[in-house]
C-alpha cells in the first residue's frame, strides 16, 4: 500500500469498550496512512444534549486522554482530535467522511462506513487484492463511483471484481461468465474502465452462488483479500447483502452509503 | 468381472505376507539348527540362533500391522498406525547392533585369527565378545554346510522382494523395512555359502569370508541409519522443513480473523498432517469460509511441492474470555442520572461483571463513604470507575478505599452509554 496524502476525513464512534479501542487504533492508523493531522471522534448524545458546560469541557479532555492511551504515544504530537457531539440516529455524515465501525453500517445506510471487523489496520497482514462485489446497477454505481477513488486514494494497487449471477437456464455451459446478462457486462465493463482510468490492476471473477453473501466471503478469503469494497442499493428485497456479509465476514468491509 | 480383478491372494496382504515371513523362519531355524549341532558348524548355528530372534521380529511386526489396522476412530481416522514408526525403529536398531556386533566384530577378530592364531587367547576371558572359533572341517558337512547356507540366501532374496513389494502395495513402511532386513540376512548367507565354498576348494583363503564380512556390514549399517532416521523423523513429527512451515504459516498468516496461530506437521503411515491450531474471535458462520480457503491454498502449496498424499486440519479455537467486575459511582446531576459525581455523592454504586471489558451483567448498591472500601472488597471489585471533575475529587475517593488497594479509575465520559453500561443488554432490562 503506497501512501497518499487523498484520502477521506477519518472519524470513529467513541465509547469506553474494547470494540471502540480497536475501532480507534484502525482509524487512526489511516489517519496516518493518508498522512493526515485529525481524527474525527463522535459521541453518541442522542436526542438530549448535556449543557453542563463543566462536565462536557472534563468529557472532552477524558476522552482524549483515554484515546492516547488507546492509540500510542507515537501520535501524541502529530495528532489531533476533533469531537463531534451527534445523534448518530440522525446526523447527516458529509460525503468526505469514512466512519470506521463495525455496527455503524447496520444503524445507518446514508455514510461511508468500513468495519473493520477484529484486523488492528488495513493491510497488517501484507498486501493484497482489493474484491469488489459488483450487485445491481445503482450499488455497483455508487461502488464504481465512490468506492475506487477511495480505493486508489488508499493506496491500494489492485481490485478483483466479482459478480454473483443467476444461474441462465437456456444456457448449457457451467462457466459463470456465460450466464451473465447484457446489464451484468456492461456493470463490469464501466467497472473496467474506471480501474484503467485510476491506474488499479483488475480481474474479474464471475461466480454462481446460492448463497451471495458466503460466496463473497469465500471468494474473499480465498484471495486473501485485505478489503472487501461493496456500496449499497435503493432497494431493498430481503435486507442487504453487506449487511449479511458483515454479520460473517473476518475480512474489513467498507461500504459505501446512499447519498 | 472388477471384483475378480480386485481379488488379492491372502498372502499378498500384509497381515498374509508377515504370516508367510514366519513361517519361513520357523522352518529355516531347525533347518540350520540341527545340521549345525550335527555337524559342529558355529557358521550354521549362529545363523539358526540370529534368526530366531527374527521370529521375534516378525511377531512383533505382525502385532503392530494389526494395531495399525484396527481401531479407525474421530482421533485415529487412519487406525492406530502410528504405533508402525516405533516397530521401525526397533528394527533399525536391531539391524544396526546386527552389522556393527554380529558381523563386523566378528569379521575383525577372524582377520586377526586368521592372520595371528593365537593373538585373541588374553581377551577371550571377556565375555560377550563375538570371537569366531576357526573349526577346520570335513569336505561333506562343509559341501552340506555351504548348501544349507546357498538355499537359506535364495529363499531369503525372494521373500524379501515379495515382502518389500506387499509394503509398498499397502503404504506400510514397516513391511518394507523388515523386508531390507530380510535382504540383509540373505546377502549375509550368500557370503557364508561363498566362504564356505571358498574353503573348499582353496583352504588357504578362509580369511576372505570375514573381509566380505565388513563390507557387508557396512552396507547393513547403511540401511539401518536409513530405517532409523526415517522412523525418527515421523516420531519427531518432523513432516516439513523448516521453510515450508514458514511459507505455510505465511498463507495463514493472510487470513483476516486468525487472531493466532501454529503450524505442526507430522506422518501418518504415509499420508502428511499439515495441522493448523488457529485462535479465532467469536464468530462462527463465516469460519466455513476461511477453514475451506486454508484448506484449499495449503493443499495447492503441497502439491506444487510434489506432496501427493497430505490431509489439511484446521482446527479454530476461541479467544479465551477474560472475566472481571468493577463498580461504577452513579449520581444524579441537574435531574439527569450520570457516572460520578462527588464523594458527598456517593450513595449507591452499580456493580458490573465484565466480559472482555464489556458489561454484560450489573445491580446498584447503596453504600456510604465510610463503608463503601468493605463493600467493594466483600463483592470482589476489580476497580472503582467514576468521572471526576478534577484531581482533589479523585483523591478524596482514593482516601474513601484507603487499605483496600483498590485502584480508583477516572472513566472517560460521565455518559452511561458511552461507559457501556446502556450498551448491556443485560442492564437495560
Amino acid at each position: 500500500m503506497k501512501k497518499t496524502g487523498n484520502g477521506p476525513n477519518i472519524g470513529f464512534i467513541f465509547r469506553d469498550t474494547p470494540e471502540s479501542r480497536s475501532e480507534a487504533f484502525f482509524a487512526a492508523e489511516l489517519v496516518r496512512h493518508f498522512g493526515q493531522s485529525v481524527l474525527y471522534v463522535f459521541i453518541d448524545v442522542g436526542s438530549d444534549p448535556m449543557e453542563d458546560q463543566d462536565l462536557l469541557v472534563e468529557e472532552e479532555q477524558g476522552i482524549i486522554r483515554t484515546i492516547q492511551q488507546w492509540i500510542g504515544t507515537k501520535s501524541y504530537g502529530l495528532m489531533r482530535f476533533t469531537i463531534l457531539r451527534i445523534d448518530l440516529k440522525t446526523y447527516a455524515i458529509p460525503k468526505n467522511m469514512l466512519v470506521i465501525s463495525n455496527e455503524f453500517g447496520n444503524m445507518r445506510k446514508e455514510a461511508n462506513v468500513l468495519s473493520p471487523a477484529y484486523e488492528g489496520t488495513l493491510c497488517a497482514r501484507g498486501e493484497g487484492e482489493v474484491l469488489i462485489p459488483l450487485g445491481t446497477r445503482d450499488s455497483a454505481l455508487r461502488t464504481v463511483e465512490i468506492g475506487l477513488p477511495l480505493i486508489a486514494a488508499m493506496g491500494f494497487e489492485k481490485v478483483v471484481f466479482y459478480h454473483t449471477t443467476f444461474r441462465d437456464k437456456s444456457v448449457m455451459s457451467d462457466d459463470p461468465s456465460d450466464h451473465m446478462n447484457e446489464s451484468a457486462r456492461e456493470i463490469l465493463e464501466s467497472a473496467e474502465e474506471a480501474a484503467d482510468q485510476l491506474g488499479l490492476f483488475h480481474r474479474s471473477i464471475p461466480a454462481m452462488d446460492t448463497d451471495v453473501a458466503r460466496g463473497i466471503n469465500l471468494a474473499a478469503q480465498r484471495i486473501s483479500s485485505p478489503l472487501i469494497l461493496m456500496g449499497y442499493g435503493d432497494k431493498i428485497w430481503f435486507g442487504w447483502y453487506p449487511d449479511a456479509l458483515r454479520k460473517i465476514t473476518l475480512v474489513p468491509v467498507m461500504t459505501i452509503g446512499r447519498y | 468381472m472388477d471384483r475378480m480383478k480386485q481379488k488379492v491372494s491372502w498372502f499378498q496382504t500384509p497381515t498374509g505376507a508377515m504370516t508367510a515371513i514366519l513361517i519361513m523362519y520357523l522352518i529355516m531355524v531347525p533347518g540350520k539348527m540341527i545340521p549345525g549341532l550335527m555337524f559342529h558348524s558355529p557358521l550354521l548355528e549362529a545363523d539358526a540362533w540370529h534368526q530366531t530372534s527374527d521370529i521375534l521380529t516378525a511377531i512383533l511386526i505382525l502385532l503392530g500391522v494389526q494395531v495399525g489396522n484396527s481401531g479407525k476412530t474421530k482421533e485415529h481416522i487412519w487406525g492406530k498406525s502410528g504405533i508402525e514408526p516405533f516397530i521401525s525403529l526397533g528394527i533399525g536398531l536391531s539391524l544396526g547392533f546386527l552389522a556393527l556386533y554380529e558381523i563386523g566384530l566378528k569379521s575383525v577378530f577372524g582377520i586377526i585369527l586368521v592372520v595371528s592364531p593365537g593373538s585373541l587367547e588374553q581377551i577371550k576371558v571377556i565375555p560377550f565378545l563375538p570371537i569366531p572359533e576357526l573349526v577346520v572341517m570335513e569336505t561333506t558337512p562343509r559341501l552340506i554346510s555351504a548348501l544349507v547356507m546357498g538355499v537359506s540366501a535364495l529363499v531369503l532374496f525372494r521373500m524379501s522382494r515379495f515382502q518389500i513389494g506387499v509394503g509398498k502395495k499397502y503404504a506400510r513402511r514397516l513391511i518394507e523395512d523388515d523386508g531390507e532386513e530380510t535382504a540383509s540376512d540373505g546377502r549375509l548367507d550368500a557370503l557364508a555359502f561363498a566362504g564356505i565354498l571358498l574353503q573348499v576348494f582353496i583352504p588357504s583363503f578362509g580369511w576372505i569370508e570375514y573381509l566380505c564380512g565388513l563390507g557387508m556390514a557396512w552396507l547393513m549399517l547403511g540401511t539401518a541409519k536409513g530405517i532409523v532416521t526415517d522412523a525418527w523423523k515421523k516420531i519427531n513429527h518432523a513432516a516439513l522443513d523448516a521453510e515450508t512451515t514458514e511459507f505455510i504459516s505465511g498463507i495463514v498468516n493472510r487470513h483476516p480473523g486468525i487472531l493466532g496461530f501454529t503450524v505442526q506437521s507430522y506422518w501418518i503411515a504415509t499420508c502428511m498432517v499439515v495441522e493448523i491450531k488457529a485462535i479465532r474471535p467469536r464468530l462462527t458462520e463465516g469460519l466455513k469460509d476461511v477453514r475451506q480457503a486454508l484448506t484449499e491454498q495449503i493443499g495447492t502449496f503441497l502439491e506444487e511441492r510434489g506432496h501427493k498424499e497430505y490431509r489439511v486440519r484446521v482446527r479454530f479455537e476461541e479467544q479465551p474470555f477474560h472475566e472481571d467486575r468493577v463498580a461504577y459511582l452513579i449520581s444524579e446531576r441537574n435531574g439527569r442520572e450520570i457516572v460520578g459525581g462527588t464523594v458527598s455523592d456517593l450513595m449507591r454504586v452499580l456493580i458490573c461483571d465484565r466480559r472482555d471489558s464489556t458489561i454484560f451483567r450489573g445491580r446498584e448498591e447503596e453504600t456510604t463513604p465510610e463503608e463503601i472500601g468493605a463493600l467493594l472488597l466483600e463483592k470482589r471489585i476489580g476497580s472503582f470507575n467514576v468521572f471526576c471533575l478534577n484531581d482533589v475529587d479523585l483523591r478524596m475517593f482514593e482516601d474513601c478505599l484507603d487499605g483496600t488497594k483498590i485502584p480508583v479509575v477516572q472513566a472517560p465520559s460521565f455518559r452511561l452509554n458511552i461507559v457501556g453500561i446502556r450498551n448491556s443488554d443485560a442492564l437495560a432490562a
